[in-house]
């Protein structure tokens, strides 16, 4: 026998009570006095024993009434009972995924899936259990495994649709990981869904159902007609004289449509139409609309195209952005008077007009009159050496939060440089090595490609980087903080980066122009410059738009709560609640403790999240995934085909092994507790009776 | 408990147990009882004419003077008086097993009321009353008499009395005999709680001089039916005696014991002549009175 709640059977102990009353009782028997005892001289021996024995029979009464409702309370269950009736021909175990994400918005999608939902509840044997799961792209568990209808029936009035995209294959995967400990021999898993293409991909791993489970999908999908929706949003934002101007573009695609759609769109910025746009959407086909470049005002802006087309799901025919007016990146390249060697790199960070950086260029010999802090970053670039005064700057620069890119070159003194500026670079700096002299040239041997510098270079082919040939760099020995990025072939280091300070230090030990290498002659030259300098600034992109069920951290919903955090962080002693507003108008509540633990917040909906720090007003665009607006469903059947299905043999699980919720649905079945109870009703009413043949009459007796 | 509708009521003990005044019990008793004894086999049982009286309603019509009424045109009604003085010794058993009770009165108060009623009956009937209290020896003798006053002295007996000694029937009964020159209607009230030949030897010495005898036992409804049902500790009040009780494993046993004891007594009183009557706490004191009449007639 198996209890569901062992401690309780603590409770057992109660019969400590009974057992000191009957003590106590029989110590303190009463003194009566009687006329006369001439006619009860002769008391039997044996009638006290007897009396003696029924007070035992009402002690045991009582303390058998107290253990059966201690057993009752713990909850018991028989191990041998388990296996015999869940394995009955009508029980089974189910799973119920209900599809709620944004495309079950479409028409009653949603009401169907419940009504589904309901009707499975309802055909259930009473011996079978059930678990509801809501699956979009994240999934909820909404019950244990039980077998209570009423209860069950109640959760799936409530449930709603959400926002977020669909992934049938995480919601398959988990439903056969429900399955795998059900108590039940007969597993089901009915998948109530719209069966949205887009939420399944099959070149993903591959879902693996045992081979006993039976997959029943129930379509809920509609023919409510094609949606129409902003698939794709293109912005960019330049400074064209002292203005800072914006352009953005969208992508509207019909889903499923069976003719033209003529509409009309709208640029909005806080709340203002600014522009409008007239278009014909040829059917199942898609458009670009442009909108001409527009001034935006200082601080935060609130963006949305808006269509005016009429659908199936409206939320999708919108486009939220943001825009801040913040500065660019202010650089400073540092080189020789006269020399031609910035060329590829002040070219690389002002190639374009929307380029994030303001490059300044200036001779390194003047830069101690140069006030550094107005800068993000300073470039030395193939210089001999930096001017004693501006040592101090530069590492008085670094320190407070600036970025220092060094960069070798024929022109260098290394010795001399290295020096100078022993506490700022991030290793010391040995001889040059060449390959003039008829050595063979070397190449990048080793890249650290997780590193941010080289993240985005994930997807691109190795050769890129590793066939640029160096005829030329310096051989360096690292601090013990410094990191290598990237080595040559034979080692020694190429790239190197040491945090000093609040900023950061990086060191290319050879040059950035065609003198000892090939790289800025490369397609990757200028994004890899652009990497370094901005992890060198740790300058963040502003993102102007997020995706339903994104989760970002809490410095990108508002920046001064980033900084508020990192304050409550240190002190430790610093207490604020936060308040976001949700699209939907409702105010998230955020406890400083609980977000220096995780500080992170989940979008989801579909609008503006607005949150004021500090004074500090900030907003976030967030749009439904634009996978999620297109309907077009994928047949079930293909799905099951794909799924992996492998021998699965049930055993039973043991009682020991099983979970709380098979244990749980055990003792649900057997209810033991219910007899247990009515035993110790029973024992108590014999023990009442008994006790009151007793008693009877002593009141007035006495 | 006799309701309040009952024609007993004012004789149910445990109302009388609420009046203090033990006369005022007494009066009551009597008169209540005689009012309802307009029905009775007993009237009538004195034959001298003693004076007229209004008539009230509730008088027998039978008893209306005809005569005086065709002289006066109001209802009289005439009242006798007893003919003769009968000496009426009343003997209470005042030992500590009359202490006893379960319920609202206790043997002994039981057994005052009863000695008072009797008292205030025989005087009204111009009887001479005399009461003796006893335990294991004479405590008090009241001798019998006749005159006015007498009642409250023998009242006041009654009414300090104090249940404390053991029972004894033979020596003390016997001693009060012997000084018995007069014969009359000797009443014993007591629980007879004694050897059955202790009490034989006193009632004897009394029959043997000629006397009228009634012999009340009063007992508790307790001491009758043992119901008591819990274990506990007994104490004789008399022995102080203790024994641990099991009730429901002794009571047949004692109900058997203590029925052979009443018999054995009935028996012995009705080969001696003697009238006996067993009364318990809880019954209204008429009996007690009726069985009083009986054994006056017959000592007319």
């Amino acid at each position: 026998m198996q209890f569901l709640n062992p401690l309780l059977l603590v409770g057992s102990l109660a019969v400590i009570g009974p057992l000191l009353l009957h003590l106590i009782r029989k110590e303190e028997s009463k003194k009566i006095p009687f006329s006369s005892l001439m006619f009860v001289t002769r008391l039997p021996k044996r009638s006290l024993r007897r009396q003696t024995l029924r007070h035992r029979l009402l002690l045991l009464m009582r303390m058998v009434a107290l253990i059966l409702l201690a057993l009752a309370f713990a909850r018991p269950f028989l191990v041998s009972e388990v296996a015999a009736p869940l394995t009955s021909s009508s029980d089974k175990s189910l799973v119920v995924l209900v599809d709620n994400s944004f495309s079950t918005r479409s028409g009653n999608r949603f009401e169907r899936a419940r009504e589904q939902a309901l009707k499975i509840l309802d055909s259930m044997s009473a011996g079978s259990t059930v678990q509801f799961v809501l699956y979009s792209d994240t999934t909820q568990v909404l019950n244990n495994l039980q077998a209570e209808k009423s209860s069950l029936r109640a959760v799936l009035q409530h449930v709603q649709p959400t926002y977020r995209k669909t992934d049938h294959r995480s919601a398959l995967k988990l439903a056969q990981q429900l399955l795998s400990s059900a108590p039940n021999e007969q597993r089901e898993i009915h998948w109530i869904s719209d069966f949205q293409q887009s939420g399944w991909t099959d070149i993903l791993e591959e879902v693996v159902i045992g081979d006993k489970v039976k997959v029943q999908p129930h379509d809920v999908g509609g023919t409510e007609g094609g949606n129409i929706s902003i698939s794709h949003s293109q912005l960019s934002r330049y400074i064209e004289g002292e203005s800072q101007l914006t352009r953005i573009s969208v992508r509207v695609t019909a889903y499923d449509t069976k003719a033209p759609v003529t509409a009309r769109a709208a640029l909005k910025l806080n709340g203002r139409i600014l522009q409008e746009r007239q278009f014909t959407l040829p059917a199942a086909n898609s458009q670009l609309i442009e909108f001409d470049s527009f001034a935006v005002p200082p601080g935060v802006s609130k963006g949305d195209i808006q269509l005016y087309v009429s659908d199936s799901l409206e939320a999708d025919n919108v486009y939220h952005f943001t825009l801040n007016s913040q500065q660019r990146v202010k650089l400073l390249l540092l080189g020789e008077r006269g020399s031609r060697d910035s060329f590829y790199v002040a070219k690389a960070l002002s190639a374009s007009k929307d380029a994030p950086f303001q490059l300044e260029t200036q001779d390194v010999n003047q830069g101690e009159t140069l006030d550094l802090s107005k800068y993000s970053a300073v470039l030395l670039n193939n210089v001999a050496t930096v001017p004693a005064a501006l040592v101090d700057r530069l590492q008085e620069f670094v320190v407070n939060g600036g970025g220092l890119i060094t960069i070798l070159g024929s022109r260098v003194r290394a010795t001399e440089l290295s020096q100078r500026l022993e506490r700022v670079l991030p290793a010391k700096l040995g001889n040059k090595l060449s390959t003039s002299s008829g050595n063979k040239e070397l190449f990048i041997g080793e890249i650290q490609r997780q590193h941010p510098i080289f993240e985005i270079f994930q997807n691109v082919h190795h050769s890129y980087f590793m066939t640029t040939p160096f005829y030329g760099a310096f051989q360096s020995l690292p601090n013990e903080s410094s990191q290598v990025l990237a080595r040559l072939d034979d080692g020694s280091p190429l790239l190197l980066t040491r945090n000093l300070g609040k900023g950061r230090s990086l060191l290319f030990t050879s040059s950035l122009n065609i003198e000892w290498n090939d790289l800025p002659l490369k397609s990757v030259f200028l994004p890899f410059l652009h990497q370094m300098v901005k992890y060198s600034t740790s300058y963040e992109a502003e993102q102007y738009a997020f995706v339903v069920g994104e989760v970002i951290p809490m410095s990108v919903l508002n920046p001064m709560l980033g900084r508020a955090l990192n304050r409550i962080s240190r002190s430790s002693s610093y207490s604020q609640d936060w308040k976001v507003l949700t699209p939907s108008g409702k105010a998230a509540e955020l406890g400083d403790v609980d977000l220096v633990k995780a500080p992170f917040f989940s979008l989801d909906e579909p609008g503006f999240y607005q949150s004021r720090v500090h004074n500090f007003d900030n907003a976030v665009a967030v749009n439904i995934a634009p996978e999620e607006s297109d309907l077009r469903k994928i047949a079930p059947e293909k799905v099951l085909a794909s799924l992996r299905r492998v021998s699965q043999t049930y055993s039973g699980t043991s009682p020991v092994e099983a979970s709380l919720d098979q244990r749980q649905a055990w003792e649900n079945k057997q209810r033991i507790w219910w007899y247990l109870l009515l035993l110790t009703l029973l024992v108590l009413a014999v023990e009442s009776f008994v006790s009151n043949r007793y008693y009877k009459g002593v009141s007035e007796s006495l | 408990m006799a309701s309040a509708t009952s024609p007993y009521r004012f004789l149910d003990p445990a109302i009388l147990s609420k009046i203090g005044n033990l006369e005022l019990v007494a009066r009551t008793v009597v008169e209540g009882f005689i009012s309802g004894l307009h029905q009775s086999p007993y009237f009538g049982f004195s034959v001298d004419f003693a004076e007229y009286r209004q008539y009230m309603p509730g008088d027998d019509i039978r008893r209306i003077d005809w005569k005086v009424y065709a002289r006066s045109d109001r209802f009289y009604v005439k009242e006798y008086e007893g003919e003769t003085n009968t000496n009426v010794y009343l003997l209470l058993d005042i030992s500590a097993s009359m202490g006893y009770k379960s319920g609202a009165v206790s043997k002994i108060e039981y057994a005052s009321y009863l000695a008072a009623s009797l008292a205030y009956f025989a005087q009204r009937q111009k009887d001479s009353v005399g009461l003796v209290t006893f335990d294991e020896k004479l405590v008090e003798k009241l001798p019998a008499r006749c005159k006015l006053g007498h009642l409250a002295s023998l009242l006041h007996i009654l009414d300090k009395v104090n249940p404390s000694a053991s029972t004894e029937f033979e020596r003390p009964l016997n001693a009060l005999a012997e000084t018995f020159r007069r014969r009359g209607i000797v009443v014993l009230i007591s629980d007879l709680y004694a050897p059955l030949e202790d009490i034989l030897g006193g009632l004897r010495q009394f029959r043997s001089k000629g006397n009228d005898m009634v012999v009340f036992q009063i007992l508790d409804p307790q001491e009758r039916d043992f119901r008591f049902s819990k274990v506990f500790r007994m104490e004789d009040m008399e022995t102080k005696r203790e024994v641990v009780m099991v009730p429901e494993e002794v009571r047949g046993d004692y109900l058997q014991r203590m029925n052979q004891h009443m018999q054995a007594i009935k028996r012995e009183c009705g080969i001696l002549g003697i009238d006996y009557l067993m009364l318990h706490t809880a019954q209204p004191l008429d009996h007690a009175l009726y069985a009083y009449l009986s054994t006056r007639q017959k000592s007319m």
